[in-house]
């Protein structure tokens, strides 16, 4: 590799992790705001403006606190969990497109890539649960890959209607392909699956089964402290991060906005403001059951997106591929 | 390594002993469950109590007839004014004390607005239980929060009012504070409670979580002796106020919540009602105040004549009784309490099995259980 | 339909938001007590400054959590040379303010007395004058 190649791999690899860190700091200043104010509390206050430096503060305390290690835990397993879950957290971050020509490799088959590390976290969250020796992890665990696993596939089917539409994986070339009418409008059943399927994705209430905090304590996490936990939050963050992104890109026009010019602005606004509907969601909604979780994967949203991809293969076929 | 016991239940295979408790974010106090689990399912399930022991029954007969009222707000941390009136009855009936009007209805009103605590409480913990991040549960509390501002204004205390004597209450109440309570139960309070129903029975969520969950027949329950709440959401129509009514309910007009069904569901609905017939109540009870005396004198070194006697009253959680035995002296020679929820409690055994982790906390969380009353 | 009960709950949420917080800024804004709240005893003073106290014990055979304790004056029966109340004993009941048969006990309004010393917060209301505080003016 050239010289100028692995400076910008490592200038953009530094670029992702400040921008991981920066969304979890934001995700969470943000999140303790905005579901104090909707339980008409006031969130953070004390540190910095509105408790800003809350974040980094805890971080501060985070880092300094005694790595613990539980005596019945699987030591080797335990270490590694947290790296486990950062890893492809992070690595998925490599392939998406912020604005025309901002990524850190704009990949053809970008989608496929990010999807193929997401699935990698319910591994991670097994391992962590089993590692630890503790029932509630182990639970949460458990719950975490059955969850991941039953969502990803109507999931992924609902993604493949709009690489279908668009006739591409490259994330450039999808979003450049929604100019015009976002596939929100064209898709509107595929969004839905989509959006549902990416909020269990996340851990999201309502499908905040995997840590069910009045169930499992902290579900897979219970027995980490310090930085590990840390390293598990900033994987949650990622795919909070990746999920919204994902919505936005795929369904939302990513940096498209109607009668005004194509910015990263809009990418980012519209990230912000799905990051905020889930917190609404969490702030709002009780959990499911973990059987009419996977029973509303399996049974409706399986069979819904395989109509939806019948449905967007008829129509792209009948219209052709410059209309819809 | 943790040794998992074998089960026929499972078909020979392990099944998980898990501890729920009792330091647990789900069980209300110091509550131990010991849930043998297939797999999510729970097989058995045994409740262990005792965490919050304080050996009040015990206090009670070191301590004159006056001091132990203090002790009854302690009991059941939740209904303080249930507890206290309740043994403030017993008392009254032993030492043959009859009450002004005023002091009834005033004990009335505030046992009441006591339930609506206690139900705001149950609310709140319950919705927690399902999962939410506590935003219906903060609703809750801004509700008491201004329920318990009437309290502190009337008694002195938010918690522990310690304001109900024996031959009436220690205070008065403000009749501008009256008006005041009077216009938020009126105007507010529904649309309050709109919210709550809105948040917990009116959301699809906690329907499919709730509904079938936790069924237990009305038979069932009287056989454990369940009371309160509990047995009306199975269908049976029991309630002190109205079959054996004391203080100044038998002049009130109210409504007994019943439901058939018996499941979790129902029991929150039951609750929901509730609250608005307590507010509807509580409306009654300012209007038709009467005037007059708050208290008769007692003496302060009172003296029962020896004997025994046992009062049945309807706390928010069910028939709270209170037996109370006089040796003639100053002191109570034994004094102990019925607590309603210690037998709905004892129904857990009989009503987890079969169900799922989760819908344990739905059923447990929709009997509220209050640990102080049970341990004592 | 499925899904208006959610939509509504989300719609409740929001509202609630808009409305602004309600809660108080504690260590900024100090909540004034309502006049009957049970704080932190106080002892009024009689019209020669001296303490209102009588000396009678009633309010000590009253206390249920043995918070109080009470030296008599050799020289004077109906004087009292110091007068204890343990606050790290008491509940708050205030059965010794309502047993008072002098009216010599009161709550002052005064509620932040939070401390890392048990032993501060034994109070001595007659001893060096101690029992002065706010709103102790005779009776």
């Amino acid at each position: 590799m050239s010289a100028a190649l692995w400076l910008r791999t490592i200038v953009g690899l530094v670029a992702l992790l400040a921008l991981l860190a920066g969304v979890t700091l934001f995700g969470v200043w943000w999140e303790r705001k905005f579901i104090g104010h909707l339980q008409r509390r006031r969130g953070p206050l004390h540190h910095g403006w509105h408790g800003l430096l809350q974040l980094p503060a805890d971080m501060i305390k985070m880092i300094a606190k005694e790595d613990t290690v539980p005596t019945a835990a699987d030591s080797l397993l335990f270490q590694f969990g947290p790296v486990a879950a950062i890893v492809p957290a992070y690595a998925a971050l490599a392939a998406l497109t912020f604005a025309p020509g901002i990524a850190l490799i704009d990949m053809q088959h970008g989608l496929l890539y990010v999807f193929a590390w997401e699935t990698m976290l319910p591994l991670a969250f097994a391992l962590i649960g089993w590692s630890c020796a503790n029932k509630f992890t182990l639970i949460g665990g458990l719950r975490a890959a059955a969850q991941l696993i039953s969502y990803e596939i109507p999931m992924l089917l609902a993604a493949l209607g709009v690489v279908l539409t668009a006739q591409s994986m490259n994330l450039t070339t999808i979003i450049n392909a929604q100019t015009g009418w976002w596939y929100v409008f064209k898709q509107p059943l595929g969004f839905v699956i989509f959006s549902v399927a990416m909020l269990a994705e996340m851990n999201r209430s309502p499908f905040d089964l995997p840590e069910a905090e009045s169930e499992l304590v902290a579900g897979y996490m219970t027995e980490y402290s310090g930085m590990k936990f840390g390293f598990v939050q900033l994987a949650e963050y990622s795919v909070l991060l990746v999920g919204s992104y994902l919505i936005a890109a795929l369904f939302l026009g990513g940096w498209n906005m109607p009668f005004l010019p194509a910015s990263w602005l809009w990418l980012a606004l519209k990230i912000v403001l799905l990051m905020t509907s889930t917190m609404w969601f969490r702030g709002t909604f009780p959990r499911l059951r973990v059987d009419t979780l996977t029973q509303m994967s399996w049974k409706w949203l399986l069979p819904a997106a395989l109509v939806n991809i019948m449905l967007v293969a008829a129509l792209a076929l009948w219209l052709g591929p410059k209309v819809y | 390594m943790v040794n998992f016991p074998r089960s026929e239940a499972t078909g020979g295979t392990e099944t998980l002993l898990l501890n729920v408790g009792p330091q647990h974010p789900s069980t209300h106090g110091v509550l131990h469950f010991m849930l043998e689990m297939a797999g999510e399912t729970v097989v058995t399930a045994k409740p262990v109590i005792g965490y919050l022991h304080r050996g009040i029954e015990k206090l009670a007969e070191n301590r004159t007839w006056q001091q132990v009222i203090v002790l009854t707000d302690r009991q059941d941390y939740v209904a303080q004014f249930s507890n206290e009136w309740a043994y403030c009855r017993a008392v009254e009936r032993l030492a043959g004390i009859e009450l002004p009007e005023r002091a009834e209805w005033l004990r009335t009103l505030m046992g009441e607005l006591n339930r609506i605590t206690s139900h705001l409480i149950w609310y709140a913990g319950v919705t927690m239980d399902i999962g939410t991040l506590g935003t219906p549960f903060i609703y809750a509390w801004e509700t008491r929060e201004r329920i318990f501002d009437f309290f502190e204004a009337v008694t002195g205390a938010r918690m522990m009012p310690n304001w109900m004597r024996i031959g009436g209450v220690r205070t008065d109440i403000d009749p501008a504070l009256l008006a005041d309570l009077r216009t938020f139960l009126e105007r507010d309070f529904p649309k309050e409670c709109d919210t709550y129903e809105a948040l917990l029975t009116g959301n699809e969520i906690v329907v499919s979580r709730m509904k079938g969950v936790g069924v237990y027949t009305a038979e069932e329950c009287v056989h454990l002796g369940i009371t309160g709440p509990f047995l009306r959401a199975s269908g049976l129509a029991r309630d002190l106020r109205r079959d054996a009514p004391y203080g100044a309910y038998a002049k009130l007009d109210f409504e007994v919540c019943t439901d058939p069904v018996g499941d979790s569901l129902a029991r929150c609905r039951v609750r929901l009602r509730e609250l608005r017939e307590s507010a509807r109540m509580c409306i009654q009870l300012i209007d038709g105040m009467p005037e007059g005396d708050i208290a008769v004198k007692v003496p302060k070194a009172l003296k029962p004549p020896a004997g025994d006697c046992y009062v049945r009253t309807e706390s928010p959680r069910g028939e709270l009784g209170v037996f109370v035995a006089s040796d003639g002296t100053t002191r109570p020679y034994r004094y102990r309490v019925r607590s309603p929820i210690f037998y709905g409690l004892s129904a857990m055994p009989r009503l987890l099995p079969g169900h799922l982790l989760a819908d344990m906390l739905v059923i447990f969380g929709g009997i509220d259980t209050s640990m102080g009353e049970i341990d004592r | 339909m499925f899904g208006s009960g959610l939509a509504k709950g989300l719609g409740i949420t929001m509202r609630r938001l808009l409305a602004g917080p309600v809660t108080e800024l504690y260590p900024y804004d100090h909540k004034v007590l309502t006049p009957a709240s049970r704080t932190f005893l106080a002892m009024y003073v009689n019209e020669e400054g001296g303490p209102a106290c009588k000396a009678c014990n009633t309010c000590i055979v009253g206390c249920p959590d043995h918070v109080l304790r009470l030296e008599k004056d050799p020289d004077d029966n109906r004087k009292p040379l110091e007068f204890v109340v343990n606050s790290g004993r008491c509940t708050f009941c205030g059965l010794c303010v309502e047993n008072c048969p002098y009216d010599a006990l009161h709550f002052t309004p005064d509620y932040e007395r939070a401390t890392y010393d048990r032993g501060t917060l034994i109070y001595h209301l007659v001893h060096e004058g101690a029992h002065t505080g706010e709103g102790d003016e005779p009776k």
